[in-house]
């Protein structure tokens, strides 16, 4: 079926694109492996749909945080959210405890907040792009953005970037 | 600064795949499409389905009312009450074996008066009856004709349901005038009644019968052509009867019983006992020999539940004949088999079972053709549904024969519940496709 090795062909060139995407959204492997599975079998069902789309890779990152959000919806969803303890006092420098901090305070926002922060400032998607990725307006990503960046702002009380800058 | 905090994480190495990571989708996938498309076809089956169910009944079916089989039936059982029952002018029946008002009023008015398919079980109502202050509608003789007076108060003049058709004619009465119809010639050309000038109504659910019981006067319709004759000078008619050649009528005032000619010409009186009734509509044998009387007080009998058991008994219009013995416990004689056997309702015991029956007259012997449906099915179960104002199609009564009662064709519904069940299953449609919908759901 000609459909379905053009879908094979893409998802093996993008695959890596797609499980790094996964992996900055769940914060671990299993968890992303997973979803961009969910991911593929709702691509593969719209397949026609998606490669008519003008592009296909926004096509596919909307149905993956899609995936993401819609796991919070589902009472049966029973997924591990990894989320390692936070270090109480500063954090003064880009090291590996640092690293592990900050991670942590992604894990303890709500999905939503995740996922603007993954898609504007990790995969570094302009405001119009993460609207579409998320399915709503600029004004939606704005507002949520500035509530995320609060949350983790409460979270990395004593962060400071670069060892200096102030939040 | 945050695209700094972010810049500052690199992403862990990722591990390799798990193997037949990919064929695992496509086998997802492919079961995912396959589950789609048969959910899809379902859907679709049951909007169809829905819609199917809403239409068929809807289709008028006046066009293609049930042909004459070779001989009349009458179902071995009624149907139950439904207010689902359209009307003969929306779909037509054909012929009808019997008409009746059908249902209770003790909370709620719910009167249907209904006419029963004499080829196929198809029940209507009929609507005139209803509009016109539940008038009684006088069946006529083959079964496809509603004669319906006016129970609201004078009237100016009769409409002639035709049941084949579903179609209404008006017959002009001249002057308005109470009305009481009495009887079909058996030939169906002529309707005897009885007609009385009468004031405003007084409110009385039977002023119209009363007031032209005490002071009707018999006329005459040719249906045909719409003309109307006196007959006589009697006054206070109560009932009349056809001769079986449709020469002749018999016309009750007070006691007795005149003979007359279509001309109005008496060529005759019978003597009826005290307390007695020519039986309406019927009460001529098919032999011309005698007429059938009933206990009678006086009333009409109009709107009455046909719940008390009487008794028939037999007079003979020419004084040697030797009539027939009573016969006992019947609710209500409805017509002839022939000379010798009449129908009658029946019941099993007082305010019991409503039924038809044949019963011979020289031994007694009786046999139920068909029972009707008394059960609390009326006015949302509350109460018994109870049976009045029936009469049979009396000349399709000698080639009678009993048929399994199927599944009642009641006709499309009407609009006041088809345009909520669509309200209803387009709402059902929207929430569906709502609920099927991936969400879009904001950060």
């Amino acid at each position: 079926m000609r459909d379905e090795r053009e879908f094979v062909e893409y998802v093996r060139a993008r695959m890596p694109w797609l499980r790094r995407l996964a992996y900055r959204l769940c914060g671990e492997w299993a968890g992303a492996d997973d979803l961009v599975q969910e991911c593929l079998v709702a691509l593969y069902r719209h397949w026609r749909k998606a490669a008519a789309a003008e592009s296909l890779d926004a096509y596919v990152r909307a149905i993956l945080v899609h995936a993401y959000l819609a796991e919070r919806r589902r009472p049966w969803a029973r997924r591990v959210q990894p989320a390692a303890d936070l270090e109480d006092g500063a954090v003064s420098g880009p090291g590996i405890e640092s690293r592990v901090d900050v991670r942590a305070a992604l894990a303890r926002l709500t999905r939503g907040q995740r996922a603007v922060l993954v898609l504007r400032y990790w995969e570094d998607l302009d405001v119009a792009q993460t609207a579409a990725a998320l399915g709503c307006s600029a004004g939606t990503v704005k507002s949520q953005t500035a509530y995320a960046i609060a949350a983790l702002r409460r979270l990395l009380p004593n962060y400071t970037p670069g060892g200096g800058d102030a939040w | 600064m945050v695209k700094e905090l972010f810049a500052a994480l690199p992403d862990d190495p990722a591990p390799p795949l798990a193997d037949g990571y990919l064929d695992e989708v496509l086998v997802r996938g492919r079961r995912s499409v396959r589950r789609r498309r048969l959910a899809n076809a379902g859907v679709w089956a049951v909007v169809l389905l829905a819609l199917a169910a809403l239409v068929i009944p809807a289709v008028p079916l006046d066009a293609r009312p049930a042909a004459p089989a070779r001989h009349p039936s009458l179902p071995d059982r009624f149907a139950g009450y439904s207010l689902l029952t359209s009307s003969v002018e929306r779909s037509a029946p054909g012929r009808v074996i019997a008409i009746y008002g059908y249902g209770n009023g003790e909370t709620f008015n719910m009167f249907q008066p209904l006419v029963v398919g004499a080829d196929a079980d198809t029940y209507r109502r009929v609507s005139a009856m209803e509009e016109r202050g539940g008038a009684l509608g006088l069946l006529s003789p083959d079964g496809t004709r509603v004669l319906v007076g006016d129970d609201r108060g004078a009237a100016g003049d009769l409409v002639l349901v035709e049941l084949t058709s579903g179609r209404r004619r008006t017959i002009a009465l001249g002057a308005p005038v109470g009305v009481r119809l009495l009887a079909w010639s058996p030939d169906g050309r002529y309707v005897a009644y009885s007609a009385a000038p009468i004031g405003a109504s007084d409110g009385a659910i039977d002023f119209v019968e009363s007031e032209v019981l005490r002071h009707g006067t018999l006329r005459l319709l040719d249906v045909a052509s719409g003309r109307i004759a006196e007959l006589g000078s009697l006054s206070g008619v109560s009932t009349a009867a056809f001769a079986p050649d449709g020469a002749r009528v018999a016309v009750q005032v007070a006691a007795q019983v005149h003979l007359l000619d279509l001309n109005g010409h008496e060529d005759g009186v019978v003597a009826l006992d005290s307390g007695r009734g020519l039986v309406a509509g019927v009460g001529w044998s098919p032999d011309g020999r005698f007429l059938a009387t009933a206990p009678w007080s006086g009333g009409s009998g109009h709107g009455s539940f046909l719940t008390d058991p009487g008794d028939v008994q037999f007079v003979p219009v020419a004084p040697q004949a030797t009539p027939p013995g009573a016969v006992e416990d019947v609710v209500r004689m409805l017509g002839w088999r022939d000379a010798g056997r009449i129908v009658a309702a029946t019941v099993d015991s007082p305010g019991g079972r409503l039924s038809l029956s044949e019963i011979d007259l020289g031994s007694g012997q009786r046999r139920v053709l068909s029972r009707f449906d008394t059960g609390r099915s009326c006015e949302l179960g509350m109460q018994q549904c109870e049976v009045y104002d029936l009469q049979l199609a009396a000349g399709l009564l000698p080639d009678l024969a009993v048929r399994h009662a199927g599944s009642p064709d009641r006709g499309p519904w009407p609009w006041i519940l088809r345009i909520p069940a669509a309200v209803l299953l387009a709402g059902a449609l929207l929430l569906w496709w709502r609920l099927s919908r991936p969400r879009r759901a904001a950060p």
